[in-house]
């Protein structure tokens, strides 16, 4: 019983060192990427392309459903407590500063996270990670870190599309059903918004970024050698994220509204 | 210094994974500037033994020197430069399934030199492919080519800068005859121009050819080293039924 104890603390030990050996590498290179980008831009660039401009359908469909919902009821309820201003405070809220990073990230997370995760994943089983050290290319280097600003990049870029859906696009669906006049709906979203919403909207999509990508590469280069674990590390990989994206979230709420 | 002129030395190198010995505490020594040959049955730690004086496999404990250099001490610079002289092809290819047979034969080239002219890169990639008659392949990807053209490519993949040491694994496997010969062509040049070749085999005919050295394993451990002639004439059990099992399998099949 003892020695079992033992033996799952220890391997618990080893795994957390590793882990935290592997975020101090994966920070280092990242540091040095913009010095050394001749190989790893193609593989950025890809990414960016993969993880912001394909997933763009995805985050407009639900930004226009949430902001056109937030409006819609906004408009039926609010104005009945005499609260019919803060239909625009509580928009900026629930989208740019709440759901827009949020769900973005979880999109991230089921879309690019798990791809990245199974990509490198199959890259370890398929021994494409070893061709690359055998030509003094470190794979976390070249594979890790522009994916890693990749994620980052297209996570900024796709809340931005999502505030943009969310706050403007809505008011096409709900001027269907309502008479608001764009101008108006504008000017009180400007007055709406205010400098710690966009610090925290943009500050939420970097950390958010951060956690998906170092999570996913992580579990990706953590196979090691039967196909079976890469499913499996996919799925620790997506819970993992969500996870912690929600803990940052709370504690980034906390702290802003300090 | 040039990697070919020192000899490849693993010292008490063990692997472990989860609670399997894959090695343990296990010593060699490979010659410079020679080809050595590692033979055995199946399982017998070969390919792992290559890949670890590669470099290639974290190890559990021991270490692989070139020379006086330790191979898992070096910093992550000096590590890139090792390997940038010397070539490795995989058992089973290895190459990069999202990049064209082009790009797998081009980044070790642009890795290795990185004021390359891209002009020289494309000279030196089709080039390395027409010795097989390949430039058809440039453009398509892995998935497109049949066992025997990967197991090609990834030769050429090990060759293409030149390197000090070749490690190759099992390079004749798959591959048809008129393949083979252009193959074997390329390693008798690196013999003939003293660079240092480590090969896992279970070819008889290429190891009584082009070795230097032979290493015989089994069960994990080395049973027998010394050079071909040598081992030729070794009254030892496991490598004469090794030697004896391969023939008289290939007599089987002709016959």
């Amino acid at each position: 019983m003892i020695e079992s104890v033992g033996r799952w603390f220890r391997e618990k030990l080893t795994g957390f060192s590793y882990a935290f050996n592997f975020f101090l590498f994966l920070l280092k290179e990242t540091a040095h990427f913009p010095w050394n980008k001749r190989v790893g831009f193609k593989v950025l660039i890809m990414q960016i392309y993969f993880t912001g401009v394909e997933a763009l359908s995805v985050i407009a469909l639900i930004s226009l459903g949430i902001g056109a919902v937030i409006i819609i009821q906004g408009i039926a309820i609010l104005p009945m407590f005499g609260q019919g201003n803060l239909m625009y405070t509580i928009l900026i809220m629930v989208i740019t500063r709440e759901l827009g990073p949020l769900l973005t990230a979880f999109i991230i997370t089921a879309r690019s996270g798990s791809a990245i995760t199974t990509e490198l994943g199959n890259m370890v089983i398929s021994h494409e990670i070893e061709a690359y050290l055998s030509i003094g290319i470190h794979p976390v280097s070249y594979l890790g870190v522009p994916r890693l600003y990749g994620v980052i990049l297209a996570m900024l870029f796709l809340n931005i599309y999502f505030n943009l859906f969310g706050l403007l696009g809505s008011y096409l669906v709900a001027s269907f059903l309502h008479d608001i006049p764009f101008t108006d709906y504008l000017m009180n979203l400007v007055l709406a918004l205010t400098p710690a919403d966009i610090i925290s909207t943009f500050l939420k999509s970097i950390i958010f970024g951060f956690i998906i990508a170092v999570v996913s590469i992580y579990y990706g280069f953590n196979v090691n050698r039967a196909v079976t674990e890469v499913p499996q590390n996919t799925i620790k990989s997506i819970g993992m994220s969500i996870t912690l994206c929600i803990i940052a979230d709370a504690i980034l709420v906390v702290v802003t509204r300090l | 210094m040039k990697w070919n002129e020192v000899p490849v030395t693993l010292k008490e190198i063990s692997l472990v994974v989860g609670s399997e010995y894959i090695l343990d505490n296990l010593s060699l020594d490979f010659n410079p500037s020679s080809v050595t040959v590692l033979m055995g049955g199946s399982g017998c730690g070969k390919s792992t033994v290559l890949k670890a004086a590669a470099g290639l496999t974290p190890l559990s404990s021991g270490n692989v020197f070139y020379g006086d250099q330790s191979v898992y001490g070096l910093n992550q610079k000096d590590y890139a430069r090792m390997q940038q002289n010397t070539g490795f092809m995989f058992q089973d290819g290895a190459l990069w399934a999202n990049k064209s047979i082009y790009d797998n034969l081009s980044l070790p080239i642009i890795i290795s030199d990185n004021s390359v002219k891209p002009e020289q890169v494309e000279k030196q990639v089709m080039e390395a492919l027409s010795t097989f008659n390949m430039e058809f392949a440039a453009n398509l990807r892995p998935a497109a080519l049949s066992a025997g053209e990967k197991k090609i490519i990834s030769f050429l993949r090990a060759i293409i800068t030149d390197p000090d040491i070749l490690f190759l694994d099992e390079p004749t496997s798959f591959i048809d005859r008129r393949s083979s010969l252009t193959l074997m062509k390329n390693l008798f040049r690196f013999k003939d121009e003293g660079r240092t070749v480590i090969m896992v085999t279970h070819d008889l005919k290429l190891a009584r050819t082009l070795g230097d050295y032979v290493v015989f394993m089994h069960d994990r451990k080395v049973e027998l080293k010394g050079t071909v002639e040598d081992c030729s004439r070794s009254e030892n059990t496991l490598w004469r039924t090794f030697i004896e099992d391969s023939q008289s399998d290939a007599a089987e099949l002709k016959g």
